[in-house]
Order: structure tokens, then sequence, then C-alpha cells
């Protein structure tokens, strides 16, 4: 069981076996009785809503947790891991979503975290470690050093590093979860070609993403999982888009995006931002106008959350204006901004938007608590209330406004947030949506989408950003691209496409090194 | 929730553990006590003499837990005013409110620093409370004090600290109980209140939702410094001079019985009725050793037994309720929790 | 900024004249000259500098970034000042003094060290060590030799560290706060055993062991300090081992996936530092003939400090033993240095948090300026 089996089996086909995988906790049951297999030389796409039971699966293969039924077979071998470390010597490696790595560590100690090439008396032997890893990062063509420490290396080079670390075990199985979230166009491709390479030496990849244009361009097989269980398998090149989202779903949408009904009373100028400048903006100017959706597109890094928190005054402003509801302002702290009529919903919302341990009662009136004071003190009954109305107006699926928000799906999260900037003591007039439906389910995805068109329609300004172009083409009414903290470009929905758009994203400004 | 509703919720928090808890241990020290003296109105007021002072530590410390920091500092604080009021009452003409202001603001400029290290320089809160308190503070204390104790004269001091009601109420056990109704009302009912918890579960989706965790946290270090300054100048008083120890170890204390209490460190839960109850029990369970003849050297041994008992309590009762689950409240510097 | 060099250059060559020509008091006359020197090396340094290669450029400023070398460098200057202010402070007998002082401090600030790196801390270790000069101090009474006493009271510290390590590993405390509690009940058992006196010790042989002093000059508890340092120094930097706290310390959850048994690690060394603190302990109770609650008076908040001092950051995963050994010599300089000065202890008090307060600022500095151009990317 622990013998490398790649050494066993070279020549033969290895084959990965899911047998009746299921898994419980407390309250949910994650996996019920999934089978499949994937063989060697094939890259095998994950697929399915968040809480379909994706990652648990991924955790089961890594040894990070035991099934309570079932098993993983390796080449017809049961296998049991009781630990991470059990897993990575039978030969599989699993490539989280969170990175993994020791930023005071240098490049290569990360590397070869596992195996620090120690000699009889316990001593790293550095030289060799230098050795290997410059030979890793040529072939990965990345412009770091061994000895250079990770925390200095930029998101996407530390992902590349974490990949590289799963690369150099050698392992026959290697998961990736989301791994290009941080990438960028240029580190995206050295995957893929590495994920090729991995099909072409008889390996077997399994990948996790909600991306659909990389899934189409990747990989060779679909799993589909929904609610724990799995649901169908296809192969990559016999289904379409639609298809699998029915699968994923299991009802057919439809076209998402065809059941909207638009805006089309756009109002006067509501915000007006001139010459904004700081560390990482430089000459941002556009207008927005009341009940219109303006989409913010460009590439992960680009520089859209800092347009947005500088607006929303949770970071400084070198230089440059910002005309809001008419008036000229300066906000020193989002307090004054949300004072004005302005909201954000963070990109990262279970770190910066949610208290996940408060109840879902505390979190809606969090800005509001000045307002729901009786005399000195906070009025319980008319919180209460506020967060009632939310639960209610959002369909947000919990059983009390007292339930922890750490307890709910992605989707009602989401809708938690929406809820305390909406609220019905709050006057908000510019709403800006920083990756709304990251991590949603596609049911969720809808239902935000219907509310964003609810409040363009009551003439509130909406400032929306995603990575997905998708959504970005069908729910703005205007799009900006962003790219290296600079406007490239400006569409209109008439006019925009998804070619034109990943081109402004990946413009060079003139007089910028990039 | 209605008023049924309300009792079951008591009967299952930790405040009711903690009422349990007291009247085992009550019951215990009275049986075991020479003469049943445990329940003697002597005993007890002696009881409530050692909560007085260490009941304005523990809401000070209480405050900061609650924002998810640790104060070591009130401690060192308190001594260091307790020598500046004495000293100041024996060298000066200045009128005794006077002194008592000035110890007050330099009990707030401490906790000023402290929150300037945190807030702005980024230091561990630990780490700064520490240096301020065990280095600045205490050295601060024995230079004013010039290496030896002062004593106390002023009659407005010396009443304040040894003048019973009835000869057996101290007047300062007012002082306390005030200020714990005050701060515990605070906590519960204001907007303030509320957004310490807030702030102190996650600084930074606090700011985003429109809260100021950064003037809280200079606020509750100011405050916490304030509290120290008074508790440091009451044990003085009582003393009848300003010395070099004084209220120095005072912190540890305070923590065992906030965390007794049921603060959570940014949980986000706890209230200072519960911190209240945390004291009694400490300073019972000292006092009940006292009385049945271990020598004092044993509270600080029994401190310590208790503090890990306590913690011991909290990490097994919050495996049963449910491990595991991204909904617990991150305590991160008390208990660490596997996930 | 290119005004610098020249501006160096000129003060330097006028220090030296100043110091060489004018009629000044001997030890001005000196510091003159230095400051001239250095000066005018500073100034040279920073001419040649963009005309070197890249290579020697980058290495260059990586050796001067690291914090081991400015600390090196501020125990220079603060060796220099001290002596400037009163030249006593470069005597034997002083010298031994800071040697003698800097051992409680460093000693303990490796065991502490090493747990602060894997993401511990060990708040127990000065009563630990307390406990252990008391403890030997009474079995040496009973007329047993010290070498199996020693061993006898090292089993304490092994048992202290196995103490921590459960509070820690299976009771999930943390370890700030187990350590805490179990130093309050050491401080108070200490009062109980000794019920306040000091237990005085009369085995001669055991007393060499705090007061010898090897090839006649160097104290053989400061040596073994350094021993201990180099030894851990090592450990830290080339082994698997102790790259292994470096990762614990780091991401204790990447560690583990990566097959590192962090309660393993950490229990280790957990009983490490017992062993550290109590051999602190003993050493000090055979410098001083006695074992009492004061013995170690506030050792390892001084522990702590020089750990800090020394670059080993709470949060886990960074520092070095040479920081902390240059560290422990700097507060231990600058602790006797006040005293020859002639400043009463108590200003003392304040000078140390001073300067904790001090390092910690200098690397805030340090994290912004590199945080800021990280930015820059």
């Amino acid at each position: 069981m622990t013998d490398n089996l790649s050494l066993q089996n070279q020549g033969t086909e290895k084959l990965l076996e899911f047998v009746n995988i299921s898994k419980e906790f407390p309250g949910v049951k994650a996996l019920s009785n999934v089978s499949f297999s994937v063989r060697g030389g094939r890259v095998c796409a994950l697929m399915g809503e968040n809480g379909a039971g994706k990652s648990t699966l991924l955790k089961i293969l890594s040894g990070d947790i035991q099934p309570d039924e079932g098993c993983v077979r390796l080449n017809g071998k049961e296998q049991h891991f009781s630990s991470p470390y059990q897993s990575i010597r039978a030969g599989i490696s699993v490539i989280y979503q969170e990175r993994q790595l020791m930023n005071m560590l240098s490049v290569m100690e990360n590397i070869f975290l596992d195996d620090l090439h120690e000699n009889k008396f316990g001593f790293v032997q550095r030289s060799v470690l230098r050795k290997k890893t410059q030979e890793l990062i040529d072939e990965f063509e990345m412009p770091f050093h061994p000895e250079d420490i990770v925390g200095h290396l930029s998101v996407a080079h530390q992902q590349m590093v974490e990949i590289m670390k799963a690369y150099r075990r050698d392992s026959d199985i290697i998961a990736f979860d989301e791994p290009t979230a941080p990438l960028t166009d240029k580190e995206i491709n050295v995957l893929f070609n590495l994920i090729r390479k991995l099909k072409e030496c008889g390996k077997i990849v399994l990948y996790v993403s909600h991306r659909m244009g990389e899934i189409f361009q990747i990989t060779d097989d679909i799993v589909v999982l929904k609610d724990g269980q799995l649901v169908t398998t296809f192969k990559t090149s016999e289904t379409t888009e639609q298809e699998l989202v029915k699968a994923m779903v299991g009802r057919d949408i439809g076209d998402t995006y065809s059941n909207l009904v638009r805006n089309d009373k756009l109002g006067d100028v509501l915000l007006s931002v001139r010459n904004l400048e700081n560390d990482a903006i430089h000459g941002i100017s556009f207008d927005l106008r009341r009940g219109e959706i303006l989409g913010l597109a460009g590439l992960v890094g680009a520089g859209r959350t800092e347009i947005a928190r500088a607006i929303f005054g949770a970071d400084p402003i070198k230089s440059g204006k910002i005309i809001f509801d008419g008036k000229e302002v300066h906000f020193k702290s989002p307090v004054d901004a949300i004072a004005s009529g302005i909201a954000l919903c963070p990109e990262d919302r279970k770190e910066q938007g949610l208290l996940l341990g408060q109840s879902i009662r505390t979190n809606i009136s969090i800005p509001v608590l000045s307002k729901l004071l009786k005399g000195w003190f906070i009025d319980r009954r008319q919180e209460a209330e506020l967060a009632e109305q939310a639960v209610k107006r959002y369909s947000i699926r919990t059983p009390s406004i007292e339930k922890k928000a750490g307890e709910l799906s992605g989707g009602n999260q989401q809708k938690i947030i929406l809820g305390r900037w909406t609220s019905s003591k709050m006057d908000t007039k510019l709403l800006i949506l920083d990756e709304p439906t990251k991590g949603i389910d596609v049911g969720s995805k809808a239902e935000v989408y219907h509310i964003i068109m609810e409040y363009a329609r009551q003439g509130i300004g909406i400032i929306f950003i995603s990575s997905e172009l998708t959504e970005v083409l069908n729910i703005s009414d205007r799009i900006i691209v962003i790219h290296d903290g600079h406007i490239t470009g400006e569409l209109t929905r008439e006019e925009a496409t998804e070619e034109k758009v990943l081109a402004l994203a990946m413009k060079e400004v003139e007089g910028v090194k990039l | 929730m209605n008023n049924n509703e309300k009792l079951k919720k008591f009967f299952r928090s930790k405040n009711s553990t903690l009422i349990i808890l007291l009247a085992i241990m009550t019951l215990f020290f009275w049986i075991f006590s020479p003469n049943h003296s445990f329940l003697s109105i002597r005993n007890l007021t002696s009881i409530a003499n050692s909560m007085t002072i260490t009941a304005f530590f523990v809401i000070a410390e209480a405050l900061l837990i609650l924002m998810g920091e640790l104060d070591l500092s009130p401690g060192y604080i308190g001594t260091a005013s307790g020598a500046l009021m004495a000293s100041l009452l024996a060298n000066t003409a200045l009128p005794w409110f006077v002194v008592v202001v000035i110890c007050l603001i330099f009990g707030i400029c401490f906790g000023l620093l402290n929150g300037l290290l945190v807030n702005k320089f980024k230091f561990q809160s630990f780490i700064a409370t520490l240096a301020v308190g065990s280095f600045v503070a205490k050295g601060f204390s024995y230079i004013v004090c010039n290496g030896k104790a002062v004593g106390i004269k002023n009659p407005a001091i010396v009443w304040i600290g040894t003048k019973k009601i009835a000869s057996i109420f101290p007047v300062a056990i007012f002082f306390s109980i005030i200020a714990m109704v005050i701060y515990g009302i605070i906590l519960a009912k204001t907007k303030f209140g509320n957004s310490i918890y807030i702030c102190g579960a996650n600084r930074e989706a606090s700011r985003l939702a429109g809260l100021k965790p950064k003037k809280v946290s200079y606020i509750l270090f100011a405050n916490s410094g304030m509290l120290g300054a008074i508790g440091g100048m009451l044990y003085a008083a009582r003393l009848l001079s300003g010395n070099l120890d004084g209220t120095n170890s005072y912190a540890f204390p305070a923590i065992t019985a906030a965390v007794l209490g049921g603060v959570t460190f940014g949980g986000g839960s706890g209230s200072i009725f519960g911190c209240f109850l945390g004291l009694l029990i400490i300073s019972g369970f000292n006092n009940g050793l006292l009385i049945m003849g271990l020598s004092p050297y044993w509270i600080n041994v029994a401190s310590g037994l208790l503090l890990l008992l306590a913690l011991s309590a909290d990490y097994l009762a919050n495996r049963r309720a449910g491990g595991g689950k991204i909904g617990k409240p991150r305590r991160l510097k008390l208990t660490r929790v596997e996930e | 900024m290119k005004i610098i060099k020249p501006v160096l250059v000129i003060l330097g060559l006028a220090g030296i004249l100043v110091g060489a020509i004018a009629n000044l008091a001997q030890r001005l006359a000196i510091s003159f000259i230095v400051f001239g020197i250095v000066a005018l090396l500073l100034g040279i340094v920073l001419f040649l500098l963009p005309k070197l290669s890249k290579e020697t450029q980058r290495r260059f400023k990586r050796v001067t970034e690291k914090k081991e070398f400015i600390l090196f460098l501020f125990l220079i200057v603060v060796f220099y000042v001290f002596w400037a202010i009163n030249p006593n402070f470069l005597s034997m007998n002083n010298i031994k003094g800071i040697m003698n002082s800097a051992f409680a401090m460093g000693l303990l600030a490796i065991g502490i060290g090493c747990l602060m790196i894997a993401g511990e801390i060990d708040l127990s270790a000065g009563n630990t060590g307390m406990i252990a000069s008391i403890l030997i101090a009474m079995i040496l009474r009973t007329g047993m030799p010290w070498v199996p006493a020693l061993l006898i009271v090292l089993i304490f510290g092994v048992v202290t560290g196995l103490i921590n390590a459960f509070l820690v590993n299976v009771m999930h405390f943390t370890s700030f706060i187990s350590t805490l509690a179990i130093s309050t009940i050491f401080g108070g058992l200490g009062l109980i055993i000794t019920q306040a006196q000091n237990i005085a010790i009369g085995n001669k042989s055991f007393f060499k062991l705090g007061s010898h002093m090897v090839f006649g000059i160097i104290p053989l508890p400061f040596l073994i300090m350094i021993v201990f340092f180099v030894i851990y120094g090592i450990i830290l930097s080339y082994t698997g081992f102790g790259r292994r706290i470096y990762m614990v310390g780091s991401n204790r959850n990447a560690a583990r996936l990566a097959g590192i048994n962090a309660k393993k690690l950490t229990t280790i060394l957990f009983i490490n530092g017992g062993i550290i603190s109590c051999l602190t302990g003993i050493v000090i109770a055979a410098r001083m003939h006695q074992g009492s609650t004061t013995t170690m008076g506030d050792a390892e908040m001084d522990a702590i400090t020089v750990a800090v001092l020394g670059g080993i950051a709470f949060t886990g995963g960074s520092g070095k033993m040479s920081g902390v050994a240059i560290a422990s010599l700097l507060i231990a300089t600058f602790q006797n240095g006040l005293v020859v000065a002639g400043l009463s202890s108590y200003y003392q008090i304040i000078s140390k948090g001073i300067l904790l307060i001090a390092a910690l600022l200098l690397d805030y500095s340090r994290e912004r300026s590199r945080q800021k151009s990280l930015k820059l990317h």
C-alpha cells in the first residue's frame, strides 16, 4: 500500500477508481455512493455546484479525510489513507485552491517540502535542491530563482510554485482545484502545456473548475456531481455547455440571461470619477448614471477591486476627483461613503464581507446600528424585523435569523451581504459588486442577477466587477476594461464581444513598463 | 423571543453553568471550612474586598479580549498610577481630586501608547502591552517612588481607601459595582458595545461594513489604562501607600476571570455579568483555600490550575457542540481547534 | 541623495584630521578619528558601489540588509558609546559581567526561540529554571554528587516539557496561555517549597560550573551558551529537522499536508525548552551558590526580548540563531553599560522596554518598505 505504484505499473495503463464513496458530516450528506473511474492519459473534469461534493471528494482522495463507506482504488488495489502523507507516498498530489506555501521560506524549500534531500546526518543538501529547482524553473519558464523567498513573489508566481511542488513529485495522479483563478494568461498557458505533458506521460489528471472555457479546452471527460451524488459523465467532445449546466442544476435554466428584465430608463449622472490615482490605479475616469449597470472587466489583478475600494473610501486616494450625487466627495473611510449612499460587496465575502461566527441578524444590521436605537440602547426588536425582512425579500434559506452566517451556503451568504446594503434603513444609491457570483451555484446566480436588475430599475447605480466574461457581457449596460490599473477601453452592450473585451484586457498601455 | 424561550436559553447558557459551579464551590467550602466560617459576614466582606480592585481589571481585560487583543499592562499601569498619586499627594499641594484626574490621564496615556503600537505599528498586543507594562510602566513606578513606598495621608484618599459603611462594607465596593453595571449595560445594549463584538470578530469586514475598528481599539486601550489607574489608585488608597509592587500581578487573574466568564477572543460572545461570575468563583476559590489553612503561596498555583480547568471545560464543551464547522468563532488566542 | 557621498568623504577626512591634530582629551580624539574613518569608508563604499558588477551589488545588498548585520553594527556602536562614556566599560571585570548576564537570557532565548519559530511560545521558561535552581540546591544538600543531581533536575525539565506539550497538543490550548498558567503555578510552587527562603549550596566543585574561567578569561556559562548557539544555529539552518521547524511555524497546515508531524516536532521542542530552562537555572544556582525564587529574576522577559530583537517573529517561521546570539550580547551590553554610565537600575528597566519597542518598530518599518516595493511589481 505504501509502495510507489508508478514503478510497479510502468507500461500498463493506470487506473483510478472511486468506489461507492459516501461521506456524511453533521447535518449534511456530502457524498452518497459516488463511483467513477479515470484512466491514465486522460484529463477528467469534476464539475458541480457549490456543495455538490467536489472538494470533499478531493479531500478523500488526498487522505485529508476518510470516507464513511466505499474506498479509492489505485490500479485495482484498495487504498486506505489515514493521512495526506500516505496518499502522497502512493502517488497522489492534490493542488488546493488555498495556497499551502511557506511564505518565509525559499522557493526550493517549498517545492521540496516533503523531501529535503537530507544526507546521513540529517543535513539538507542545498546544492542538490538548488540544481533540481532550477531545472524545474527552466521547464516552467518562470522568472524567479530557487533561493527567492516565496512571500516576495507575485500571487500568480506563488500559484506556479504550488503547482511545481506537486509536479515535482512525479505523482501518477494530480488533481487541480480551481488552479487558474490567480493566474495570468501566460501562466495559464504554461499550466495547460504542463497538463498536456502529463497526459502524454500517461498520468491521471483531475480538474475542478467553474470556468467552462477551460473545461472545453483542456479536459477529455467530465464528471458531474449534484448534491453529493454522481449525476452523469460526459465525454467533453460530445457535450455542450448548456447540457452541462442542465446536468449540474438539474433543471434547464434556459438561457440564464434572457429572462432578465433590463432597465431601460437611465437617470442623470450619479457618479463622476476623474483621474483617480493611487498605488494601484492610474488616471481612472468614468461616469455612471442612475439605473445603469457598469461592468468592470479585466484579468485577475488588473486593479478593478482597487478602483472599487478607492471609490468606497476603503483605500486612500493620491489624487483625482470623485463627484457623487452632485457633490464633490472626499471619503476618508468607508463610513463616509456609506453615509453618502455608497455600498460595497467585497470580493472575498467570507473574509471581508461577513462575520462568519455571528448571526444573520447581526450581519445585516451593522451599518445601520445607529438608526436602530431606542434612546441609548439598541432596539433588538427593530433589528430582528430588519433581518426578517431581508430574509424574506431575498429568499435566504435559513430556519432563523439567529443562524450563524458561516453555516450558510455561498449563495445565501452573498444574499446576506446584499441584504445588509439594501435593508429598509439604508438609502443606497450606488451599489458596487465585486465578484458577487464567485463560488455560487447556478441557481443562486440567477437569483442574484434578478436582484441586480431590480435595483437598476429602481434607479440605483451599479458597478459590476466580474472575471467571468459571459457574465459581464450579459449583465452590463456598458463595459469598461481595466488592465494594470489603467482603463484600456470602453464598450457598449451592443458592441461588446468576448474577443474585444479580452483584447482590451491584455492591451498594454503606452509608456507603462510591464 | 418570548419569556419561555428566554428562560430555556438561559439555562443552556454558560452563565448558568457558572452559577451552578459557584453554588457547588460555596457549598464545599461552607461544609469544610473551620466553623463554617466561609459564609460568615466577615469572610464575605473579605472576598468582596479582594474582588473590588480586580473587578476593574477584569472589565478592562474582557473588553479587549472581545476585540481580539490581550492587554498585559493594566496591572503595571495601576502600580505606576498609585505611586504617582502617593508621590503627588506627598510632595505637592495639589488638591486630591486634581491628583486623581492627573493619574487617570496618566493611565490613559499609557493606554493610548498601547493603542498606538498595536494599531499604527501593528505590534502584537501581547508583546506591545508587555513591553509598555512590565518595562516602561514598571520602571516609572520605581522612579517615582525612588525605591521605597510613599505613604498617603490625604484624608479624602484615606477615606476612599479605608472607610467602611457600617464598619463592614468598604466604600470601594460600590465603585466597582457601579463600574460593572455601567460597562455591562454599555457592552450589551449600546451601539458601541455591539461594535466591540463585531470589530473583534473580523476587523476588516467590520470596517467595510461601516464601523471604525481603529477608533474602537484606541478607546478600549485607553479605557484599559484608565481602569488600571483606578484599580491601582484604590489599591494604594487601601494600603495607605504607593509602593513598588502594587497591582502588578493583577492582570493574570483578571484574564482568568474574564475567560472563565465566557469571554472569547473575537468570538463575539461573553458578557460582563459572566465575568462577574468568573471573578466570584476565582475570589471565592482563593479565599476558601486560605480559610482552610493553605498558605497564601498556593493562590498562584490555584489560579493557574483554575485557568487550565476553565479552558479545558470550554474546549470540551465546544467539541460537543459540533467541531470543525466554519461557523465556529475563531478562537485564535486561547484554544486552537484543529480543522 | 547624490550629495551624501562627497559629504561623507569630506566629513570623514575632517574627523580624522581634527582627531589627529587638535589638542583633545584622548578619548575624544579617538572618537573623532573613529567616526572619521567610518564616514570615510562609508563614503568610499557608496561611491564605488554602482561601479561594481550587478552580482556583487546584489550580494552586498543581501548581506547588509540582513537583520543580523544591522544588529552587529548596533553592538559595535553600543560598545563604543559606553566605552566613550566610561573607559572602565572595557575592563576585564566588566566584560566578565556582561558575559555572565548574557548567559541567562541567551540560553533561555535559544529554547524559547526554537518554539517561537515553530509558532509556539514558552512563558514558563523562567520559572522552570527557578524551580530547577531550587531543586538542585535541595538535592545537593543531601550530599549527592552534582553530576547525577544535575541529571535528575534535567528530568524535571523533560517532564515540564511534556506537560506543556500535552496542554498544547492534546488539550489544544494555545501555548501562550497554557505556558503562562504553568509559569504561575511554578511561581507559586517555588514559594511554597522554599517558604521564601534561599537554599544555600555547599558543594564546592559544583560552584565551578558557574564560575570557572576557561582559558582564564571566558566564564564557563558563556562558553556553554556560545556552544549551544552554534549547535542550534547549525541545526536550524542546515538540517531537515531544523527546516521543518520553520515550516511548522510558517504554515502549519501545509506542513501537515506534506507529512510533517507538527505535534511530534513541537513536543520535542517543548522538552528541549524544558531542559534548557533547567540547565540555565542550574548554572545560575552554581554561580550564585544558592537556589531561590529570585535567582532567575526576569530572565524570560529578557529572553523573549532577545529573541524578538534577534529576528524571531511571533508569527513564526523566521529568525536565525546568529541574530539571537548577537541580540543577547547587545542587551547584556546595553544593560551593563547603563549601570556603568551611572544610571540607576530603575532607568534600566524603562530602557529595556524602549529597546524592545524600538526593535519591533524597526522590524515594522522594514516590513512596510518591503511591502511597498512588492506592490510596484
